[in-house]
């Protein structure tokens, strides 16, 4: 035994002064310095105020003075006149004027993509059903249409539509011409908003024009605080046509002024209770104290959609 | 803050073994301690064993050559009688000695008495025998379980530790978590170094031990049929 222990405290020694001695430290790991990414801070209003704007240029040739209902309606009236002609000339294939409306439409997102994008998310919830049909048969008929008409717009108007002209072809936004024939409800409604110049129904348009000033965080307030309250009908069949649309005001404070009215209605049973439940979130949740007073009569009257199937779109 | 001063830490320590033992906690070094003990008693035994089990088979083979050779008991009895014998060849002398010890008894009480009082004897220099052979393997067989659990409860402890480190320094970096990680793995590599060869060899000793056993004890039969043929041809 005392050989063994001998031997085998020899052997214990040995390996451990070879494992001390002999054995590298572990090798470090080869650690690249990342280089850290910065990342920028943005207001968020500071983006949907500027896609308000850019909204707003985009709109200006057809419609420049904004709020009256009346003029808006009109104005793209006239336009709707060339298209047709334009549509008869476009049937006949000519070459030019098919690059042109790449221009155009590249012209139009200018700033960069991901705006795009932003302005592509704020829109969604923006019922313009209405809007729709025309504009989509507009497209399907022939894409090309718009470029004629636009250019006898192109001298009236501003510099944005030259900076249009000097822009040449511009990937992402002709992959953004290629999105819109895809006809989705995102991305074609809005921008053969003015260029079709169909009649606009007044109600639609004077949409437009408080969303334009109505930035997309203001409107998110609107829409959290109402959420807040909103207790939807939850697992009933049919939930799509139990959208309710409700109109209120609000005065300075913040409170409801009058009662929401809601705007539409639906053969659902269930719509009373919806409606009702939609009325009793506008009521319920005021004051809405944190929209700034200076805007107020951009947020003096506003329309919700309450879409269970969703969640909450402000007009 | 924190951080850069856990990480000088962490990088002041040394990576090495003998630097992961110093840093750890009091009783994962003791755990640490304990196993390398173990360990090395294990290797202890099993040097030990590898000559003591070698020499009984070389032995028994030696002393089988022997006995089967033709030789006489008596001359056998004579050449082995000075020597310090073990296994087949102590069972044999045993049995010898018994068998001239009661050359004078078995004249007044016959050889039925005798022949039971060689089996006994054969018998019980046969536990003496595998007694010296099993002896200390229960050490093998008890480090062989047990030092696993020991390791993994000097890990838990080191971990414990870490963790609670990491709640001190408020920073879950891993520069200040993984030299207690390294500690309290190390003892659970200490437990399964300890245990894996002890296990090993146990078996195998266990295994060769009862090897031995079967054979001596059919040598103890195989002698004690033959002592019981010359009985019987005696009377």
């Amino acid at each position: 035994m005392r050989v063994g222990l001998v031997i085998s405290f020899i052997v214990h020694a040995c390996i451990l002064l070879a494992a001390v001695v002999v054995l590298p430290e572990p090798d470090k790991f080869l650690v690249e310095q990342q280089e850290s990414i910065p990342v920028e801070i943005i207001e968020f209003t500071d983006i949907s105020q500027r896609v308000a704007s850019k909204r707003d240029a985009k709109n200006d040739p057809v419609k420049n003075p904004l709020p009256p209902k009346v003029e808006k309606v009109d104005t793209p009236k006239p336009a709707a006149k060339p298209a047709k002609e334009i549509k008869e000339a476009v049937k006949e294939p000519q070459p030019e004027p098919e690059p042109e409306p790449v221009k155009k439409e590249a012209a139009l997102p200018e700033p960069d993509p991901v705006k795009e994008l932003i302005e592509k998310t704020e829109k969604l919830p923006e019922p313009e059903p209405e809007l729709e049909p025309e504009p989509k048969i507009a497209e399907a008929v022939a894409k090309p249409i718009p470029v004629p008409r636009r250019k006898p717009k192109v001298p009236k108007s501003f510099k944005v539509a030259e900076k249009k002209k000097k822009k040449h072809k511009f990937d992402p936004n002709q992959l953004n011409t290629l999105l819109n024939k895809i006809d989705d409800e995102r991305t074609a409604p809005p921008e053969p908003v003015d260029e079709t110049g169909t009649p606009a129904n007044s109600e639609i348009a004077n949409i437009i024009g408080r969303d334009q000033q109505l930035t997309g965080s203001e409107a998110d307030y609107l829409r959290q605080k109402v959420q807040a309250c909103w207790s939807p009908p939850v697992g009933v069949r049919g939930a799509e046509s139990l959208v309710v649309k409700v109109q209120f005001g609000l005065d300075i404070s913040g409170t409801v002024m009058g009662t929401p009215r809601v705007l539409n209605s639906s053969s659902n049973p269930l719509f009373g209770v919806a409606a009702d439940a939609a009325v009793r979130a506008v009521l319920g949740c005021q004051p809405y104290d944190g929209l700034p007073p200076e805007k107020h009569r951009f947020w003096s009257n506003n329309i919700i959609n309450f879409d269970p199937s969703r969640m909450l779109a402000v007009n | 803050m924190d951080v850069e001063v856990a990480q000088a830490v962490a990088q002041s320590g040394e990576q090495n073994l003998l630097g992961l033992f110093w840093q750890a906690h009091i009783v994962v070094k003791i755990v640490m301690l304990g196993l390398v003990i173990a360990s090395v008693g294990c290797w202890a035994i099993v040097f030990e064993k590898f000559a003591v089990i070698g020499k009984a088979k070389r032995a028994n083979d030696r002393f089988e050559q022997l006995f089967w050779s033709g030789q006489s008991l008596d001359d056998l009895f004579l050449t082995l009688g000075p020597k310090n014998n073990q296994g087949m060849a102590a069972l044999f002398m045993a049995a010898m000695r018994e068998w001239k010890r009661s050359q004078e008894s078995v004249m007044r009480a016959g050889f039925q008495g005798m022949e039971k009082r060689i089996e006994k004897v054969m018998d019980v220099q046969l536990q003496r025998e595998m007694a010296r052979l099993d002896a200390r393997l229960l050490f093998l067989a008890t480090v062989g379980s047990s030092a696993p659990f020991i390791g993994l409860f000097g890990t838990v402890w080191g971990i414990m530790n870490s963790f609670r480190a990491i709640a001190v320094s408020k920073s879950t970096n891993l520069a200040v978590v993984a030299p207690g990680l390294a500690e309290a793995l190390f003892a659970t590599a200490l437990g399964l170094l300890a245990a894996i060869p002890a296990v090993i060899f146990y078996n195998k000793f266990a295994s060769d031990t009862g090897k031995i056993a079967a054979q001596m004890e059919n040598f103890a039969d195989e002698f004690s049929a033959i002592i019981s043929r010359q009985t019987d041809e005696r009377m």
